[in-house]
């Protein structure tokens, strides 16, 4: 019971700031956003995808 | 070249004429003046003709290199063959040293993290109207010695090391959102690790993932059947799975997502991420079901404030016979010390419950580090944690462990 009030607390919490502007969350553990070592600023061989990374 | 020479032997002359002195030099001083000018006009050629070699040799390189321009000029290196698609493929490389002390023996591993395994990605992606996107996932694991399977009497993992994260088909549409198939990310993936600190790598929510293999001693020093990973958990849903899944477009950065499962498995989970202006927040809360319980609820929020101060908090709880539940919170620091990237700064305090037996309390303190190097696309980082497991009747002795490593985005 105390964990679930505090997931409704952290969920009231969340939603009641829902005055931020969206952005997309990339977890730190998929592969880096970003430059590669080897595929250079693209991050990427070939083409890339406008998003492929987390949820 | 004559011009150079009549130039030179005019300077000579004049210096000649106007030192004061040259009336009263003999022959013998005008002999060797003029031999010292004929010394300099032969150098004059010298390095004339080195310098005529060197502009023709430079001459036939930029013809050359103009001739073989077309078969030269830069390619994708992965290319679809149709100019819809894009294909890309990605990856990264994340090996690691895990140095355990169980109390009575310390060990050094060669693992990969399993924090964020090594792994390669292809995706492709076609965009078949302006607002539908199909798509394909293929993700492979290539871990090798994992540091979750690693054990003291298990320092190399022998088996396949090449796993399928992901295969699977999806249709994005703008407007009615996004419907996934096949092996991946299930809705409730994720939901206990939403974690903003940038130290993930060393340490997050899944606190077994850095030694999930390592069996805890018993009073007399041997070796029980308990390890880190059956007994530290954080109830991250239901994972990567064989699923139809389906989610919502965004509403103000809120998502829900719902998936169907293999083994009769369902869950759904509601994402919310933002960026305000002192800071950013990312939060997930899911429910998901499958048979060995009747229900799960977990979730997670991480605020990184502008200053660099993070705060990451998660909970979950199982109803099963055991009822197993953890609480997770973590406090951060990341700021750009050094020129080559962030540093990331962490301590964290996991506590779980009944997550073996009932009555089981597992209790885990840890600190991590990531330093960022951008120009190498990579990042090495440190992570300390003790895993403290409490059995009523069985002392227990607890188990320390150090990982470092590096992770080469290529």
């Amino acid at each position: 019971m105390r964990i679930k009030t505090i997931l409704a607390l952290s969920l009231m919490l969340s939603l009641a700031a829902c005055n931020g502007t969206p952005v997309r969350y990339h977890s730190d553990r998929e592969i880096p956003e970003g430059p590669g070592l080897l595929s250079g600023p693209d991050g990427v061989f070939g083409h890339a995808p406008a998003d492929t990374g987390g949820k | 070249m004559a011009h150079k020479k009549t130039l030179l032997a005019t300077a000579v002359v004049c210096a000649m004429a106007s030192t004061p002195s040259l009336a009263q030099t003999d022959a013998q001083e005008l002999q060797m003046l003029k031999s010292q000018l004929g010394t300099l006009l032969e150098r004059v050629e010298q390095l004339e003709a080195k310098t005529q070699d060197a502009e023709a040799r430079a001459e036939a390189a930029e013809a050359r290199a103009d001739a073989m321009g077309s078969s030269m000029a830069p390619a994708a290196a992965v290319s679809s063959g149709n100019d819809k698609i894009r294909v890309s493929v990605s990856g990264h490389v994340n090996r690691a040293l895990l140095v355990v002390d169980d109390g009575e023996e310390t060990d050094v591993y060669h693992v990969d993290n399993d924090s964020s395994s090594t792994r390669v990605r292809v995706i492709g992606e076609g965009d078949v109207s302006p607002a539908l996107t199909v798509g394909t996932a293929i993700e492979l694991q290539l871990e090798s010695n994992s540091s979750f399977d690693v054990s003291q009497d298990r320092e190399s993992v022998s088996g396949d090391s090449v796993s399928d994260r992901r295969l699977e088909v999806y249709f994005d549409h703008d407007r009615a959102g996004k419907l996934w198939m096949g092996k991946g990310w299930t809705a409730s993936e994720d939901s206990s690790e939403m974690d903003l600190s940038g130290t993930a790598l060393a340490g997050y929510s899944s606190t077994a993932d850095i030694a999930g293999g390592m069996k805890f001693r018993d009073g007399a020093g041997m070796l029980t059947g308990s390890t880190v990973g059956d007994t530290f958990i954080n109830l991250d849903g239901l994972g990567r799975k064989n699923r139809l899944r389906y989610d919502t477009p965004s509403f103000a950065g809120a998502k829900l997502a719902a998936s169907s499962v293999e083994d009769g498995a369902w869950d759904t989970a509601l994402t919310y991420s933002a960026d305000y202006g002192m800071g950013s927040l990312a939060s997930a809360i899911a429910y998901s079901d499958q048979k060995n319980n009747s229900g799960q609820l977990n979730g997670s929020a991480s605020f990184l404030h502008n200053s660099g101060v993070s705060l990451t908090l998660a909970a979950g709880e199982r109803d099963n016979v055991q009822d197993p539940n953890f609480v997770y919170g973590k406090l951060g620091y990341q700021n750009q010390w050094f020129t080559p990237g962030t540093t990331a700064l962490s301590a964290d305090y996991h506590v779980t419950n009944h997550a073996e037996l009932r009555g089981d309390k597992g209790k885990s303190i840890g600190v991590q580090m990531v330093q960022n190097v951008d120009a190498w696309a990579t990042e090495v980082y440190v992570g300390y944690r003790n895993y403290d497991l409490e059995r009523a009747g069985a002392p227990l002795d607890e188990v320390d462990a150090v990982i470092a490593g590096a992770r080469v985005k290529f």
